[in-house]
Formats: structure tokens, C-alpha cells, sequence
């Protein structure tokens, strides 16, 4: 738009009035507000709110807690910064002496690799997803003692007293694996009662009991408190109805209380996941006996049991009003709608996850309910279409009423497909979403041996991207195609959406089964030459992605995956499919800035692993590595590479439609 | 007062200023325009052009009267002082990028073919005058439509970048290495 000037008078920019300079930088995501406020004390000065909006803190001891803290508060005290904070994040966990014999106490949380999270690349840079997806835990944990209680309060206390002193804090988001502390709890009640407590390890501890002390107690005060906070805003739950123990877990029949009751009145956010703890003797038994319903969080005054059948729900008198119910695990699909539909009004909701194992019944339910129009708010769906009985219900039997299901929903602007969907499916969700659709996901299982219709091929990438104009996130499994024209025509009809940022590939690398003129050696050659992704082979691909000029394309990741069944024709190809299929993230810092590839997957030690596991193998020079790879290098593990895409992708446009861009090929084509 | 009156403005700061004719439903967008409506007769305004006392040019007065004329028929913003009082300023402010992302709103910069059209070809400097007037003017949707259009070009550059594209010297003086390492801790932070 311009050169630096050389001028006397200030920059146009620095001319504007300062709540106007306000008002840019919060159009400008949080990453880019760094590299502004390097360029003039008036862009610092602006950019300073934001800066400071975010805080995540990583809990490990109280020692190194009091140290980031003392850290946070000289770099906020600095022109009374304190009042920028906006979002606290907490994650990780406590040490904590009286919990030495817990398992998740001892190898601390799992955190998820990031790059499992497609919301960590969101322009949103909301910590609350990321954080919220990311993190497992024990829901059954110990309930705390008394003086476990005390050295927890002790070693809170310090962040509570943090917290009172930012006075523009808006959320909270508690995402370690232990219980809130009551003195975190207390400090945003008494200084921030209107702001929004996300708890990702929700889990009411006490509500576990013996089978045979059921209900002998109330529920730990300080858990009482959690569940009935006027913060409490969004939970990531995961419900299991027995622990490994057999312990009943009436978690459910209290989040059901809590959404219904409106005991929690701002909550907004359910994620739950349903597990199965085993098959132990006693969880068996356990199963077998017919459950004991739940009495309420206080034997004094139990609260009328918030039901667990959709029979008893129908009489319940109001419905709460969630606007995102993420339901997903080991239960059957049609249960958890018809449940959930009479515990919250399905019109509030904005995103809808379904992640479970459904029926036909249960995608004619969704679509009964969508064509009363009880989805009107709905603006993000996720399903898994894949069948909760695969004795009762095949998955192609799920297409036509999964397709009924979408184009009953009002225009969706992000929509992720998960499990066993069919050609009619996707046609459903670009014919009557392509329009408005910003983020789309398609991910099929990949564990069936021969490919189906839902792999992307140029065709499939031209509807999508003649139909979805304003996709800016896209998830595709791709067929790799040793490189060849059809595939580069793949990735450069991918570049032609005009806003897309995001795009993750699934790189299909199996050689097809149905081509009956390839043999099994033939297959496995194949297979390892779609599998040889490198540094080299990634940059190109996105070289291709992002060939058009003005693309905003950001950032690329590719996954690679295989068909095993190949081990009967080849016993190393696991081993070297582990070694060569890698896996990239290739990210654009500015639209001229240059590309960074980093390698996901694997650490060190595992890539480690693997390079030793192929000592197992001598080399001989005469199997189907060396004929791909002839030995150059002194081991011959380094010796693989990746083929260069082809120079040419096969027509993009329309059947018979001339393209400027690629003259070479019509000449082929015409040939 | 008629409602397909038309009003005349002028920048008085610039004796040789173009006198412009704006429908009155389309001059309603501004605040201030609909305040002086509020105040002056019929018989004043049908003489008098309405002053505008900014140092714009013809050219970014011209592109505001072209944008309220084409969405002369949007819903007008009832008080931008008061909303801006409640959105802007340095305390609590939200970020309208995460609000985006979070709240799906919509980009109207993106999604309007017709604002695309409207703001290629405009420069850095007209880009400013045009944001300067809709705020002398008070007119809230142009002046968030500026804001974000200068949002989405500065957005994920490097700091040479943004310089380039705000015309602004870089003040502080930064190392290769400095500006390397900044740009690898964005990437590990935020595109992770």
C-alpha cells in the first residue's frame, strides 16, 4: 500500500485519533499485535491491551507458581498493566504430598500434542478451546482430605490473591487435573462475580461411591460450591456410570441437575464424553444390577433427581438453553439425543457435536428435530456417521438419512464429518451448506481396505471448491498418486479457494486393492513411494497449494496413512512406512514471509526408536528398498527421498474448460 | 422534512472543495449529519451546504459519500459515542478477531463483494482519510469497516511489512537476529 516514509509529519496512521488506533488492534489477531507494536511507540502503546489480554500460566509447584506470579506482576505492574488481563489460563498440575499414590498424580497430565488441535490455529487466539481439548485426567480421582485441602489452599492462595488484583478479568480457564481449589473459586466470586469459569477436568470427585455406601454422604462442600458457581460457563466432562472399581459415578444425573436446575445459571459450554472403564468382574456385576438412582447433592435436601430416561425428562418443566453440547464416546447416538433433547432446548444450541456411534433411527430423530426447525441457531455441526450396532445397522444404510439430517439444518458456517459418510452425505453438505460454510472437515475412517467415495480426488475438490466459496479451514483425506497429474491437480484446485488459511490432508498413501493388474510387490512399491514424504516433498506440496497469487494460505499440515494388510506381502514395510511416512506442519509467517516446516508426530526418542527398529533389517541390496532407493549413503536408512510432483495436474476447470495457467497440459491432453 | 431530500456537504477547510449531494437517508448514517438535521430548519439547509471541518481531500469525502449512498438502506447505528465509549479505550478491551472466531459474526469487509470492490485501489493514505472522515462523521459501520480492512492487511506480516504497509519508519532498531528470533517465538506461540 505504500514505502516507509521519509516524512517530517507523522504517518497517516499515527494521525488517527487513539481509541480509533484501540479500535484496529482489536481487529488484529493476538500473534500479529507483537510484530505491531514494534513498529512505533504509538503502535506499542495501542497494541498494549491486547498484548496483555492473555495469561497462561503452567502449574508444576507451588515454588515455580509464586515465581511466575511474582514475574507476571513486575511485567504488569509496569503502567498498571494489571488492568489488560482479560483471559487466565491455568494448566498442568499441582504437586501434591498426599496424592504420591495416584497414577495421573505421577505422570502429571497428558497433554495432547497441540497439532492435534485445529482450533490452536484459529485467528480466535482463544486459549479456551485448545486448553479446553487438550488436557486428560482421572474424573474418579481421590476426594481431598482435610490437609490435602490445606496444602492445596496454601499453595493456591498466592494466583487467588493474582486474580483480585486484574480488574478487567472476563475468564477463567482451569484446565489443570485436579479439582478447582476453593480459594481460586472464592477469590472469582468475590472479585469477579460476572466473569466465566471454564473448567475442563470437570469431575465431581465425591460423587463416587461404593456400591454398598451409596448415599451416605453429601457432596464435598467445595465441589457443591463448583457446581452451583454463578461462573461456572463451560465444562469438559468425561462421564463414566462405574469406575474400574465398580464405584458408582452419579456425575451425569448431577450435570443433568446442574443444566436443568439452572443451579449453575450461566452455564453455556457441555463437553461430554462417555467412557467404559473395563470389563473388571465387579464392573461386570456392577452393570448387571439395576442402577441405583441418584438422591440429589445433599441427603437433607435432596433435589428431585434430574432423570436419566428421555421418558421421565418429557415432564420436566423447562429446558435449559446450552449453546454448544459436544456429546461423544463409547454410547449409542439415538440415546444421547433423545436424552439431551429434553434436557436443553436444541434452539440455543450454535455447535453440536455428535461423536458416538448412531442408527438410522437416531439420524432420523436429528433430522425430525431439524425440520421442526429446533436447530434454527445452529451454526457448527460435528457428527460421526458411523453405526453405534454395525449387527443392526451397515454404514451405507446411514447415507440417505445422514443426507436428510444436513439439508434439514439451517446454512452451517463449520461442519466436521467423521466415521463411514457416504457420497450422498457430502452432496447433502455441499449442496445446502457449500455456500456458507467457512470451515469444512471431512474425515472418514480410515481403517477399510478398499477406497471408497469419500476420498478426495480433483473432482470431489472442484465441487467443493466451485460450491464453497468462502471455505477458510478444510480438512481432506487426499489420495497420493505417486506425485502424478491427478494429484497435483488435487492440491492446485485446493489453492484456487479464495480464502482458504488452513488446510489439513490426510495423505492416503495405499495403493489401490481394485486395480486387480497390480501385484502385491507392485502394491508395496507404490505404497512407499506415496509414503516418502520429506522437507522437500511438503514444501511442494504447499508450493502448489499456495501458487495463486494473493493467497492467504497460512498453514498446512499433512498426515500420512497406510493400509497394513500390505505386512503379509512385505514383513518390513510397517517398519519402514514408520520411518519414511512423516508427517509436516508447513507454516507462512506473512503473505511474502518465507515457509517453516517442522516435523510432527514424533520426538526424538521415538524417531530414535524407529531408525533402531530398522536394524533388524540387513540390508541386501536386493529388495524393494534398494530398488527405490539404490545405496548412496554410508547407512542406508538415510539413503530414502521423496518423487517430485509432476510438473503438470491434470485439468482443474470444467470438462473442456481452457486454463491460462497451464498450457503445457492442454498440449499433452490434445496429444 | 422530506425523506428523499437532498443535502449538500462541503469541506470548509478547503476553499476549493466540490460541493457533494447526498441523499438524506443515506447522510442519516452520520451522527453528526443526523444531529445537525435535528437542529437546523428545512429553509437553512435547502440554502447552506453542511460544513465539514477535516483536513480530507475531495477524493475520501467523495468514497464516503459513495458508501453511504450504497448502503443508504442499512440499519442505522443509533448512538457510536456511546459505543465506542463502551467497546474502545485501553481498559477491557475486547478483541474483535477472537470475538469473530468466537461469537461467528460476520466479516463484512470479506463478505460483501461489493466493500471488496469498494476499497481495491485505495491507498494508505486514502485508506486513512476515509477513516478519519467516517469518524469525524460518526459513521460507525464505515469506521468499522476501515478498522478491520486495516486489521486484515497488517494481520500475520512481519514488522518490515507492517511498516511498509502503515508507511511508518520503524522506530526501534532491531536486529536480523532480534526480528528472527521474534518471528520463531510468534510461530512456536501461535501457529503451533
Amino acid at each position: 500500500m505504500g514505502s516507509p516514509s521519509t516524512q517530517s509529519h507523522p504517518a497517516p496512521l499515527e494521525r488517527l485519533p487513539l481509541h480509533i488506533l484501540d479500535y484496529i488492534c482489536q481487529y488484529v489477531p493476538r500473534r500479529s499485535l507483537f510484530s505491531l507494536s514494534l513498529v512505533s511507540s504509538l503502535c506499542c502503546h495501542a497494541a498494549t491491551p491486547g498484548r496483555f489480554s492473555h495469561i497462561r500460566l503452567e502449574i508444576h509447584n507451588k515454588e515455580k507458581l509464586r515465581g511466575d506470579l511474582h514475574r507476571w506482576s513486575t511485567i504488569l505492574g509496569r503502567g498498571n498493566r494489571f488492568r489488560h488481563v482479560r483471559r487466565v489460563v491455568v494448566v498442568g498440575r499441582m504437586d501434591d504430598p498426599y496424592q504420591a499414590d495416584d497414577l495421573h498424580s505421577i505422570i502429571g497430565p497428558v497433554v495432547m500434542d497441540n497439532d492435534n488441535d485445529s482450533d490452536s490455529d484459529s485467528d480466535s487466539d482463544s486459549d479456551s478451546d485448545s486448553d479446553m481439548e487438550s488436557v486428560d485426567f482421572n474424573p474418579g480421582g481421590p476426594t481431598l482430605s482435610p490437609e490435602h485441602k490445606r496444602a492445596q489452599h496454601e499453595a493456591w492462595l498466592p494466583f487467588a490473591q493474582f486474580l483480585g488484583r486484574l480488574p478487567g478479568l472476563t475468564d477463567l480457564v482451569y484446565s489443570c487435573i485436579h479439582q478447582v481449589p476453593a480459594c481460586v473459586l472464592s477469590a472469582l466470586h468475590q472479585h469477579h462475580p460476572k466473569s466465566r469459569l471454564h473448567v475442563s477436568t470437570f469431575s465431581l470427585r465425591s460423587l463416587y461411591q461404593e456400591s454398598d455406601q451409596l448415599h451416605q454422604n453429601d457432596i464435598d462442600p467445595d465441589e457443591f460450591a463448583l457446581a452451583t458457581s454463578p461462573c461456572l460457563y463451560s465444562i469438559r466432562t468425561k462421564y463414566e456410570p462405574y469406575d474400574v472399581y465398580a464405584r458408582y459415578s452419579f456425575n451425569l444425573e448431577a450435570l443433568a441437575h446442574i443444566v436443568m436446575s439452572g443451579c449453575a445459571p450461566r452455564l453455556r459450554h457441555l463437553r461430554l464424553h462417555e467412557t467404559l472403564p473395563g470389563n473388571s468382574i465387579s464392573l461386570v456385576e456392577a452393570n448387571w444390577a439395576p442402577r441405583e438412582p441418584w438422591k440429589g447433592f445433599l441427603r437433607a435436601s435432596p433435589n428431585p433427581p434430574a432423570s436419566n430416561s428421555p421418558q421421565q425428562s418429557r415432564t420436566a418443566p423447562e429446558r435449559a438453553r446450552l449453546e454448544t453440547l459436544v456429546l461423544s464416546g463409547d454410547g449409542d447416538g439415538l440415546y444421547h439425543v433423545e436424552t439431551w433433547a429434553c434436557r436443553t432446548d436444541f434452539g440455543a444450541l450454535k455447535r453440536f457435536e455428535l461423536y458416538c456411534g448412531v442408527s438410522v433411527q437416531a439420524l432420523q430423530t436429528l433430522a425430525s428435530i431439524a425440520a421442526n426447525d429446533n436447530f434454527h441457531s445452529l451454526q457448527e455441526l460435528g457428527l460421526t456417521v458411523s453405526p453405534f450396532d454395525y449387527l443392526e445397522t451397515t454404514p451405507a444404510s446411514l447415507d440417505q438419512p445422514a443426507s436428510l439430517f444436513l439439508q434439514a439444518l439451517p446454512p452451517l458456517q463449520a461442519l466436521t464429518l467423521h466415521g463411514r459418510f457416504g457420497r450422498h452425505t457430502v452432496e447433502a453438505a455441499l449442496h445446502r451448506h457449500g455456500q456458507s460454510l467457512r470451515k469444512l472437515h471431512l474425515c472418514p475412517d480410515s481403517d477399510k481396505g478398499e477406497h471408497d467415495d469419500v476420498d478426495v480426488d480433483a473432482e470431489r475438490v472442484r465441487a467443493i471448491q466451485q460450491r464453497c466459496p468462502r471455505l477458510e479451514d478444510v480438512r481432506l483425506r487426499v489420495r497420493r498418486r505417486q506425485g502424478g497429474p491427478e494429484e497435483v491437480a488435487v492440491y492446485r484446485t485446493l489453492g484456487r479457494l479464495p480464502r482458504l488459511r488452513l488446510a489439513t490432508l490426510l495423505l492416503d498413501c495405499r495403493a489401490p486393492f481394485s486395480d486387480p493388474s497390480t501385484g502385491d510387490a507392485e502394491r508395496v512399491r507404490k505404497t512407499l513411494v506415496n509414503l516418502a514424504i520429506d522437507e522437500k516433498l511438503a514444501r511442494a506440496i504447499f508450493r502448489e497449494i499456495s501458487m495463486p497469487a494473493n493467497t492467504p494460505m497460512q498453514r498446512l499440515r499433512l498426515e500420512t496413512d497406510t493400509d497394513h494388510r500390505i505386512t503379509e506381502a512385505c514383513p518390513e514395510f510397517q517398519s519402514w512406512a514408520r520411518w519414511i511416512g512423516r508427517s509436516w506442519v508447513c507454516t507462512r509467517y506473512g503473505t511474502s514471509g518465507e515457509v517453516t516446516l517442522r516435523e510432527i508426530g514424533k520426538n526424538k526418542a521415538e524417531r530414535k526408536y524407529l531408525r533402531d527398529e530398522l536394524e533388524q533389517f540387513e540390508y541386501e541390496g536386493t529388495d524393494l528398498w534398494s530398488e527405490i532407493w539404490p545405496r548412496r549413503a554410508e547407512d542406508w536408512r538415510d539413503d530414502w527421498h521423496s518423487f517430485p510432483l509432476s510438473s503438470h495436474g491434470v485439468e482443474a476447470g470444467m470438462p473442456g474448460e481452457k486454463l491460462d495457467d497451464e498450457p503445457e497440459l492442454l498440449l499433452r491432453r490434445s496429444t | 422534512m422530506a425523506a428523499n431530500q437532498t443535502l449538500r456537504l462541503q469541506n470548509m477547510l478547503n476553499p476549493e472543495s466540490r460541493v457533494f449531494e447526498v441523499d438524506r437517508v443515506a447522510a442519516e448514517h452520520s451522527t453528526v449529519i443526523r444531529t445537525i438535521l435535528e437542529h437546523f430548519d428545512e429553509s437553512y439547509l435547502a440554502e447552506n451546504a453542511i460544513p465539514i471541518l477535516i483536513d480530507v481531500s475531495d477524493d475520501a469525502l467523495a468514497k464516503v459519500c459513495e458508501w453511504v449512498t450504497h448502503w443508504k438502506d442499512l440499519p442505522k447505528a443509533a448512538d457510536v459515542v456511546a459505543d465506542y465509549s463502551k467497546q474502545g479505550g485501553t481498559h477491557g478491551t475486547a478483541n474483535k478477531a477472537e470475538e469473530t472466531e468466537e461469537e461467528g459474526t460476520e466479516n463484512d469487509v470479506i463478505d460483501s463483494p461489493w466493500n471488496v470492490v469498494f476499497f481495491s485501489g485505495v491507498d494508505a493514505k486514502m485508506l486513512y482519510e476515509i477513516l478519519i472522515t467516517a469518524n469525524y462523521l460518526d459513521i460507525k459501520p464505515l469506521c468499522n469497516l476501515c478498522c478491520e480492512f486495516i486489521a486484515t492487511i497488517i494481520r500475520d506480516k512481519p514488522i518490515e511489512e507492517v511498516c511498509n504497509i502503515l508507511c511508518i519508519d520503524m522506530e526501534f532498531t532491531i536486529t536480523p537476529e532480534q526480528g528472527a528470533a521474534i518471528r520463531d517465538k510468534i510461530i512456536r506461540d501461535y501457529y503451533r
